[in-house]
């Protein structure tokens, strides 16, 4: 069984957007809509500054919060950890949206909810998500954390610091950060972050 | 300083629409409960309680059809279809049900009297609690906290006892008082909660007091006051709680949607 996770290095992440492009167009999204979005967060004070991009989307957590509270089943997690909807079923009532501590679902013009499912078309095909595959810096893996020889795996236990968002929450999500310029010091200390 | 590019969710997912369902369904769960005790005491009135708990029923249930995004695709049905326990909205949707069909067969009076009054306690006691617990097991939401189980059912069933004192049922005046002051009490422990609690509860208890604070402390003055205007001012007894429950809930329900408060 595969664990499909993405990881994210924020210290070769320049904040392009390509990835939420590339995202936008792979899922049809209309225009001004988004399942991925840039945080650009400048930290420090002048002259010690630096911007961090953040690429932030559903999360895949292991105990997604969303799922419990949908009254039709619409969200479920696969065999593979992606967090997905079954649109059909979906009747737009938001308590998914209320319920993921990570503001990564939205609704849809055409009236559900919608989100990243790691471009699960293109997974089952054996081909990476739209995001990673049109990186320029390449800071994005993509694979199965079961596979210690995945990219994913790799990049994980070669990076110098691993984050994961909000993990008080103990949501377990599978968008790891790598390397967060905020987290290593490169202005202020660990911990400068407002 | 934190700038978004292409950020898909607006901070508020739930609109006015909504503030009214979490009216109606306050109105519409509290009279349920009001037929159930009346059907299960055998009071005289209970076939008008049932007729006026199926009108708010409907018109809940209307109202929540209207707001729905997916109303032309009728993908309401899967909630009946499915079975998700651990779904508040789940579990309000069919207590509505229950409590809908259980007032249809009292008002017509045809059926098995044991089996309604089962039924009424159980869909009613659904349809008053479903709402705090909806917003409630959002934890990510810090404003949305377990002081809402309580207060929720409370202030429920005080907007349906003011509108029997409205209609000068006799019972009425002193539950109006009772659940007045347990509302009142409810909210400033709801606020205390938050004062004195965690750091991201203290700010959330500063967001909502620096977005509609104000009225929130006009809501529990109102609910407050009414011991004194039940037998001065009837009328007035009767309207000040609709007005001030309805306040609390929609202040919690439309501020309490923010969760910035964090990662």
């Amino acid at each position: 069984m595969s664990r499909y996770a993405m990881a994210i290095d924020l210290k070769a992440c320049v904040g392009c957007a390509a990835c939420s492009v590339a995202c936008s167009v792979e899922n049809e999204m209309p225009v001004g809509t988004h399942r991925l979005w840039i945080r650009n967060t400048t930290i420090g004070t002048f002259p010690d500054l630096v911007v961090e991009h953040r690429p932030e989307a559903c999360l895949h957590c292991e105990n997604p919060p969303c799922v419990p509270v949908c009254p039709t089943g619409c969200c479920f997690v696969t065999a593979d950890g992606i967090v997905d909807l079954d649109v059909k079923r979906c009747i737009g009532c938001s308590a998914c949206i209320a319920a993921c501590p990570y503001d990564a679902r939205s609704m849809h013009p055409a009236g559900y909810v919608t989100k990243c499912d790691f471009c699960k078309h293109r997974v089952a095909d054996g081909r990476a998500p739209a995001c990673v595959e049109t990186c320029p810096t390449l800071c994005r893996t993509f694979g199965d954390l079961m596979d210690p020889q995945s990219e994913v795996s790799i990049a994980i236990r070669q990076a110098r610091r691993v984050d994961v968002l909000r993990p008080g929450l103990g949501t377990g999500p599978n968008l790891y950060y790598l390397n967060a310029p905020a987290k290593f010091g490169l202005v202020g200390g660990e911990g400068s972050r407002s | 300083m934190t700038e978004f590019y292409g950020l898909p969710s607006p901070q508020h997912f739930w609109h006015w629409p909504t503030l009214i369902h979490f009216a109606l369904v306050a109105l519409a769960g509290g009279a349920a409960v009001v037929t159930a005790v009346a059907h299960i005491t055998k009071h005289p009135k209970v076939r008008t309680y049932a007729l006026v708990t199926m009108v708010l029923i409907v018109l809940d249930l209307f109202t929540l059809w209207i707001e729905s995004p997916a109303r032309f695709r009728f993908t309401h049905v899967w909630i009946f279809l499915a079975f998700t326990p651990t779904a508040p909205i789940w579990l309000g949707a069919w207590g509505l049900t229950i409590s809908l069909v259980a007032s249809f067969f009292v008002w017509i009076g045809k059926g098995p009297r044991l089996l309604w009054s089962a039924a009424l306690v159980v869909g009613s006691l659904l349809a008053l609690v479903y709402p705090g617990l909806a917003l409630a097991v959002n934890v990510n939401r810090p404003l949305w906290t377990p002081v809402l189980l309580v207060l929720f059912p409370l202030t429920g069933m005080l907007t349906v006892v003011a509108i029997a004192a409205l209609f000068r049922q006799a019972w009425a005046p002193r539950w109006l008082t009772v659940l007045s002051l347990a509302s009142a009490v409810m909210g400033v422990v709801y606020l205390f909660a938050l004062a004195t609690g965690a750091a991201e509860a203290r700010q959330a208890y500063a967001y909502l007091w620096s977005h509609g604070g104000p009225w929130f402390v006009v809501a529990l003055v109102l609910l407050a006051a009414v011991p004194a205007l039940v037998r001065r001012a009837p009328i007035a007894a009767a309207l000040v709680p609709i007005v001030g429950a309805t306040l609390i809930r929609s202040l919690i329900v439309e501020i309490g949607q923010v969760q910035h408060f964090g990662f």
